[in-house]
């Protein structure tokens, strides 16, 4: 079985370790792929990330993502038009609503990450998780959020996090669980995220899937479409004929 | 004789089934047994909460505990094993030392656990070398 981690920050964007690290210890911990997925920060740090990613030598496979942390719903598509062509992953950061509803309808979008954050309320609705269904959108669930909040707080993440399991189940939305690990210290067992999302309410399957075949697929995906053998959805191309 | 300290030990079918979990810590530096297993009940009380901590049954055997490989045993009930993992995923320190608890596996004895995880030989292969 192949575990995957698409969200993990090196110290490109405020991570702690370098890429080798967090490459290095994600084999340790049993993983199979690994995506750094660090925030955007113009084009030029992008690339900058890429070469570092393309001279690595490990036996996992290792991923080039970028996270969006926007400010609104424009300037998240104008930084997906930018990177979509460039990059394996592309993550949003979730938690204004427009931002999350947007997201979920943009199918360029692999994932909507914490649409719960800093929120009242799970910033999941009907329409948003029909619409993620329909572009196959992932809704994420970080670790980290719940890791480094205590009490109260911790409280009302695992709330939103359950009932926006509960609603990923009812419309059968890809949901993963990711690390957002910004050093190794924030990194865990693939296994233990299973336990963690078993507790939360999916049964053991669905929870193995959102670190197996889900982030699996999606990385599939995006490999076909950056190799051009992928047209549109439903348009593949199979093998050449001369 | 009749040993009137203890109760009698209950029938095998009336005892609570149970699952031993093989852990491994990852720590920046050197910590003692005892402040891993305060961490490691506060995690589970934070997360389950006395309810269902108690319904975990969980013990934290203390003399299997390998100071120098960091690898210990946690006893649990048999149907709370996950929960268990999750509380032991949400460790992130003991005091000032970050701290990372991996678990190596599950088993259903804790000779098991110990042959399996701790890499103990078993005594046939004392036997074969005779």
């Amino acid at each position: 079985m192949k575990f995957y981690d698409l969200f993990v920050q090196s110290n490109l964007s405020g991570g702690e370790n370098t890429i080798e690290q967090l490459v290095e210890f994600a084999k340790k911990l049993g993983y199979s792929g690994v995506a750094i997925c660090d925030n955007y920060q113009g084009l030029e740090k992008l690339n900058e990330l890429k070469n570092s990613i393309s001279a690595l030598k490990t036996d996992i496979e290792v991923y080039f993502g970028v996270n969006i942390i926007a400010k609104d719903v424009n300037e998240m598509k104008e930084i997906v038009n930018k990177t979509r062509e460039k990059v394996d992953i592309i993550v949003v950061s979730g938690g204004d609503y427009s931002i999350n509803r947007s997201a979920c309808d943009d199918s360029r979008v692999d994932i909507l990450m914490h649409p719960e954050l800093g929120r009242v309320d799970s910033g999941l609705d009907e329409p948003s998780l029909e619409a993620a269904t329909q572009s196959n959108v992932a809704i994420g669930i970080s670790f980290r959020e719940i890791l480094y909040n205590f009490r109260k707080p911790r409280a009302y993440i695992l709330n939103h996090i359950s009932r926006n399991l509960m609603l990923c189940n009812h419309f059968r939305t890809p949901a993963v669980i990711c690390s957002c690990a910004q050093s190794t210290w924030g990194m865990r067992n693939p296994r233990e995220f299973v336990s963690l999302l078993n507790v939360l309410g999916p049964d053991i399957g669905r929870a193995f899937a959102s670190v197996t075949s889900i982030p699996q697929a999606i990385v599939e995906e995006n490999k076909k479409t950056l190799k051009g053998s992928k047209i549109t959805e439903g348009v593949e191309v199979v093998d050449e004929y001369d | 004789m009749i040993d009137e300290k203890r109760p009698k030990p209950l029938p095998s079918s009336l005892r609570g089934r149970r699952r031993y979990i093989a852990y491994q810590v990852l720590s920046e530096d050197k910590f003692i047994f005892q402040d891993l297993s305060n961490s490691i009940w506060h995690s589970l009380l934070n997360l389950l909460g006395e309810l269902g901590t108690a319904e975990a049954d969980l013990w934290i055997v203390r003399d299997i505990y390998d100071e120098k490989r960091q690898i210990g045993i946690i006893k649990c009930s048999h149907d709370k094993v996950e929960n268990v993992r999750a509380a032991l995923a949400l460790i992130e320190r003991i005091g000032d030392t970050r701290i990372i608890v991996k678990v190596l596996g599950i088993s259903g004895s804790i000779k098991a656990a110990r042959l399996k995880f701790f890499g103990e030989p078993r005594l046939t292969e004392f036997t074969k070398t005779l």
